[in-house]
């Protein structure tokens, strides 16, 4: 049991990881790493965090790890480590809709929302 | 491709206009100025969070509504970004209304219909947020929120540079713990007007203050408390003083008054009520009221002929020379015991 669940929040950071990476590869483009690690941290210290995993979240101009929640996450469960970035995801979405209405938005809701699925698909498993 | 780079060199021209101006009201006219080639916008706004002053810079077409409409906007983005509720009562507005060129296109009926606002990070504090305003809906693309992101990040970078040349202007001229002119800026107003009396045959008095037993009480009370009672003198000061006089922090409890076009009377009646002041305005140590007490010596052209501004406060010295001497909390004058120079004789 114990396994399994690290086994599947193990897909699940990998998936969020990769999810959070193509934000930041779009986002630096758009509006540079400043304001990418601000809002990232905005929407990171406005989600809430039952299970402290939030706080291994690394975010810096070079990018953001889950390296640290990786290493942290075999006690907890995976709809709660789903929850917790997906929380992450959506309150980073919304500071882009208020600060640039669907500008940043347009450009990755095709590459975001298709991970997003897959996430409660895992989460269901 | 043309699009591109013509919209390119817009760019760099925003931007060195932005990075040559260092007052916050010339950089918004010289980005505001620039912006709409470059954007579909009806106005540029800028709220700074350290003052609170919204800056919008608007299309002269453009209705109250619409300004209003900005505002709200951009005071609610500023707010979300720094996790407090903002108050429109709170805010300084100031609207700059001109003529936008090239004239916008597809304009709708004078509504924000959209909008892109960055904030402005030094450090990973907010200074402020910026933003663009368009009456058109979907105004913004990908490229623009670019540009507007290099805009957001050179603005910043100017307003830093600019706190710094405004801090290092703020220690050249006041004292830091009274917020009283300090010792050097005291020196060229005391010339300038020195000169002015002497040229333009006006009264100059001068007023010397040193609060009783100061050091005592910092022994008493400790250095934390020795500079409330300083603080404490200079708003006295302040307060006791008219609006065209001048007082400066001359070093350690003294300080200086500088009464243009006042003779002696009047400066006696001044420095009067600033010992009055000061005896009547106790301050409260913990439980206990401390009564503060000062002693004041007045020089005054043309009750005195001093050769320069070094030796009329020489004269206010000697005069709160003798107050003290006198037993404190009193105010003495200076009298010449010599005959006029020069200067007083050309005066007189």
């Amino acid at each position: 049991m114990g396994r399994k669940r690290t086994k599947i929040n193990l897909e699940l950071i990998d998936l969020y990881s990769s999810l959070l990476n193509e934000v930041w590869g779009k986002g630096s483009e758009l509006i540079g790493e400043t304001l990418l690690v601000f809002f990232t941290l905005l929407a990171i210290n406005r989600t809430p965090d039952k299970t402290s995993i939030l706080r291994g979240i690394q975010v810096s101009e070079d990018g953001i790890s889950l390296e640290i929640v990786r290493k942290q996450c075999q006690d907890v469960s995976p709809d709660d480590v789903h929850r917790a970035l997906q929380g992450v995801v959506k309150n980073l979405f919304n500071v882009f809709t208020v600060i640039t209405e669907n500008v940043i938005n347009r450009e990755l809701f095709s590459t975001v929302l298709p991970k997003l699925r897959e996430a409660e698909k895992i989460v269901s498993r | 491709m043309r699009i591109i780079f013509k919209n390119l060199r817009i760019l760099s021209t925003i931007i060195n206009a932005i990075h040559s101006n260092v007052e916050l009201p010339k950089i918004i006219e010289a980005a505001g100025s620039k912006l709409p080639h470059l954007f579909n916008i009806s106005a540029f706004s800028i709220l700074l969070r350290k003052d609170l002053d919204l800056y919008i810079y608007c299309d002269e077409s453009t209705s109250q509504l619409f300004t209003d409409e900005v505002a709200r906007n951009t005071i609610k983005t500023l707010g979300f970004l720094i996790g407090e509720q903002l108050r429109p009562e709170q805010i300084r507005t100031h609207i700059e209304r001109k003529r936008f060129e090239p004239r916008r296109m597809g304009s709708s009926g004078g509504r924000l219909k959209s909008h892109i606002s960055l904030p402005l990070i030094n450090e990973g504090k907010v200074l402020g947020c910026a933003s663009l305003n368009s009456e058109t809906p979907n105004a913004f693309d990908a490229q623009a929120l670019q540009f507007f992101s290099l805009i957001a990040y050179q603005t910043t970078s100017s307003m830093k540079a600019s706190q710094v040349i405004s801090s290092m202007k703020d220690m050249a001229v006041y004292d830091t713990l009274t917020r009283l002119y300090n010792r050097s800026h005291l020196n060229q107003v005391l010339e300038a007007e020195f000169k002015k009396a002497l040229i333009e045959k006006h009264p100059l008095s001068v007023i010397m203050v040193d609060i009783d037993h100061f050091k005592a009480i910092n022994d008493r009370y400790g250095h934390d408390e020795g500079d409330r009672f300083l603080v404490h003198v200079a708003s006295l000061l302040k307060a006791s003083l008219r609006k065209h006089d001048i007082v400066a922090r001359f070093g350690g409890e003294e300080f200086v008054v500088v009464l243009p076009r006042t003779i002696m009377k009047d400066a006696l009646v001044i420095a009067e009520r600033i010992r009055r002041s000061a005896e009547g305005t106790p301050l409260a140590v913990g439980k206990e009221e401390v009564h503060l007490t000062v002693s004041l010596g007045i020089a005054a052209i043309p009750a005195v002929w001093p050769e320069s501004k070094e030796e009329l406060i020489k004269f206010a010295d000697t005069a709160l020379y003798e107050a003290k001497g006198k037993g404190r909390n009193r105010v003495c004058f200076y009298v010449s015991t010599n005959p006029p120079s020069t200067k007083g004789v050309l005066w007189g």
